[in-house]
């Protein structure tokens, strides 16, 4: 029997930060993944214009090979998939059954996970929101800064944003060029900053898991505008780059092709039970100690198919509200060739003042992903459509703006028995109150009237079905003391001996940012933490 | 032997009929020339696609391609009140496809800095509003939709 000092499932953001924390350390790992690769290009590409302009085969390239940009979207929550992000959602319908009326979270069986297609949106908590999630303060404020230097984050240091993006924890390379008409939106909040400042807003440039100088054989940002489709020269960080370097220095082993079912613990050793996503044959692996990094959903299943006791467990999930815009002064200007798809701005909504609820919005222009995907959204015909989006284009944002997120009753998370190949189904229940409602609302509100303070046009309020957010959290509660389906302050799941848990599974709340990086810096404290207490 | 002829025979109508649905369609939107190449192009994605019509929709089909000059008022009328209907999702097919050619790609990209182009913009959207009300009206008084 082979016998790992560490297991870690899933290769995701957290799975790579926890396999560098132990590998790094010298300890033997064994990363088990599902692990569907996809074709996503590192090497250098033309700009979005020439490459629009004199590409002959582009329309492999942006519809892909069997139009499969023009298919319906395949999950209600990714409706502007590109075909080379494609391999993030396959087969998850087979293998991660899920039922809902009114949930439908996005799940990733890939290498690299839901990590490929990251916004790159890179924001520490503050302490009040640490401690709301029940983390510990000094501990992660660390962590950030382990994580920030291994992934490479720019982002501006002084601006109305920093302290809510970074709070200068770590060092940051120069921000990325803002696009001329997110530099001229800028401009027109600055000579109105007073106004926001009263209204608890503050706008700034966004903090980014992305290069503006080369370090570590990665390059720096190009502007060349194809961000959906490829990631040139590595700019921007993906969780594969990580295990890549792992598996190339010879020190992660890495077996792809099973999904994780269950465990089981038999004198201080864990065996895992896994089945081939090829085959559907069953094998085990053994380790001294499991890490569950399958992400929020993955790990509860896990943990519910290996525990007995508990058949619903509660789950929380950031509302997420899309809000397409035209900013009138920038109707019908050209289009530059350098350029970039990545959030251009961020805004803060602060209504305490305290930073403990803040609400997030990431401000994007639209272009790479092509007129067609709005035209399918416009009630007009395509021939007039066609020229009002040459002229409407130039000008449009898309604000994606995240809600904090608590415990609510009722909002749950079940697996039952059915006929699927894994024998389970996940069935899932997210709804609002009134009070929680009413606070999305007003949030939406307020911003809509900040982008009409900046001359925008808002066209329209979108909230995605839930689920939309992709942000998934605490299913497996911290808890101080020992509780059935909880975790300890160090990760440990309750009722096991050497089981750990290294995603959002015990954060009890979700702050209105971007969580991924809070995600990395958990995994790589209990990580490390494991480490110390050997 | 005599089924094999009958189905290829009916293959080629088929091509025949979608490669001139092709040229109605991108003359519709704004092609001058049309390449032999976007027709195969179009083609060969509806084969692919989940893109058959209904009884109805093909009817409607033949109709607008007979007279092409109801095209923006039945395609802005579907866009009021049948925005899933088989003719739309053809020519978001054809949308998509020329804005992905080198040859049609600059009629999707904005050229220069146009001054009045706010002016434009609204006018534009206006009457592209209008032509959709009309079709609307059109569609239901004619029950065609």
């Amino acid at each position: 029997m082979e016998l790992a000092d560490y297991i870690i499932i899933g290769s995701g953001c957290t799975g790579a930060m926890a396999a560098e924390t132990l590998c790094g350390n010298g300890r033997s790992v064994l990363m088990i993944d599902a692990g569907i690769e996809g074709e996503i290009s590192t090497k250098h590409n033309d700009d979005f214009i020439s490459k629009r302009l004199h590409d002959e085969h582009q329309s492999e390239f942006f519809l892909g090979d069997a139009f499969e940009a023009l298919r319906e979207p395949v999950h209600p929550n990714i409706p502007q998939q590109t075909p080379q992000r494609a391999f993030m959602n396959a087969q998850t319908d087979r293998f991660l059954s899920i039922q809902s009326n009114n949930f439908f979270p996005v799940e990733s069986l890939a290498f690299g996970g839901l990590g490929n297609g990251w916004g790159l949106g890179s924001y520490t908590f503050s302490d009040n929101e640490l401690r709301k999630c029940n983390l510990p303060v000094d501990e992660m404020n660390n962590a950030y800064k382990t994580v920030a230097e291994r992934i490479g984050i720019s982002g501006s240091v002084d601006d109305d944003a920093s302290a809510y993006c970074h709070n200068n924890l770590f060092p940051i390379q120069p921000p990325i060029r803002l696009n001329p008409a997110a530099e001229s939106l800028y401009y027109k909040y600055k000579k109105k900053q007073k106004q926001f400042t009263q209204k608890g807003i503050a706008i700034g440039r966004p903090s980014l898991a992305l290069l503006t100088k080369d370090i570590d054989g990665r390059k720096a940002y190009g502007y060349n505008d194809t961000d959906f489709y490829t990631n040139e020269g590595n700019s921007a960080y993906r969780p594969y780059i990580t295990i890549h370097k792992l598996i190339n220095q010879g020190i992660l082993d890495y077996k792809k092709g099973w999904l994780i079912l269950s465990f089981k613990e038999e004198d201080n050793v864990v065996s895992i039970q896994c089945l081939s996503i090829h085959s559907q044959e069953i094998k085990h692996f053994h380790a001294r100690k499991l890490i569950l990094c399958s992400g929020t959903l993955g790990t509860s299943r896990i943990v519910m198919r290996s525990l007995a006791g508990f058949d619903q467990l509660p789950v929380i999930c950031n509302a997420y509200t899309y809000m397409p815009m035209i900013y009138l002064p920038f109707v019908g200007k050209q289009h530059t060739g350098k350029f970039s798809s990545l959030a251009q701005l961020a805004m803060f909504y602060d209504p305490d003042n305290d930073h403990s609820n803040v609400a997030m919005a990431s401000v994007y222009n639209y272009r790479s992903l092509l007129n067609f995907r709005i035209m399918k959204q416009m009630p007009l015909n395509h021939a007039d459509g066609r020229k009002f989006l040459q002229l409407m284009i130039p000008s449009l944002f898309i604000a994606g703006i995240f809600h904090p997120a608590t415990y609510l009753q009722g909002n749950t998370i079940q697996l039952k028995q059915s006929s699927s190949v894994t024998g389970d189904t996940l069935f899932t229940n997210y709804t609002y109150i009134d009070k929680e409602e009413a606070m999305i609302s007003h949030t939406e509100k307020v911003y809509s009237s900040a982008f009409r303070k900046l001359s925008c046009l808002v066209l329209k309020k979108m909230r995605t079905i839930t689920g939309g957010s992709i942000h998934y959290a605490g299913t497996l509660p911290f808890s101080d003391t020992e509780k059935p389906f909880h975790i300890s302050r160090n990760g440990k799941l309750y009722g096991t001996s050497n089981v750990y848990v290294a995603d959002g599974c015990g954060f009890t709340y979700l702050p209105g940012k971007g969580l991924t990086l809070s995600l990395m810096a958990y995994a790589h404290m209990t990580a490390s933490k494991l480490l110390r207490n050997e | 032997m005599l089924y094999l002829n009958k189905r290829n025979k009916t293959q080629k109508r088929m091509q025949n009929e979608l490669e001139h649905e092709a040229v109605v369609f991108a003359r519709y939107l704004g092609a001058k020339e049309i390449s032999p190449s976007l027709q195969l192009r179009y083609y060969k994605a509806v084969e692919t696609l989940p893109l058959k019509l209904n009884a109805k929709e093909t009817a409607l089909l033949k109709r607008i391609t007979r007279f092409s000059f109801l095209l923006p008022f039945i395609d802005g009328g579907l866009a009021l009140i049948n925005t899933k209907h088989g003719i739309r999702k053809r020519l978001l097919v054809m949308f998509a496809l020329m804005e992905t050619d080198t040859m049609y790609a600059d009629m999707f990209l904005t050229k220069d800095v146009q001054p009045f182009a706010i002016i434009g913009f609204f006018y534009k959207g206006g009457v592209a509003m209008l032509k959709g009300l009309a079709g609307a009206c059109l569609l239901k008084c004619l029950r065609w939709s």
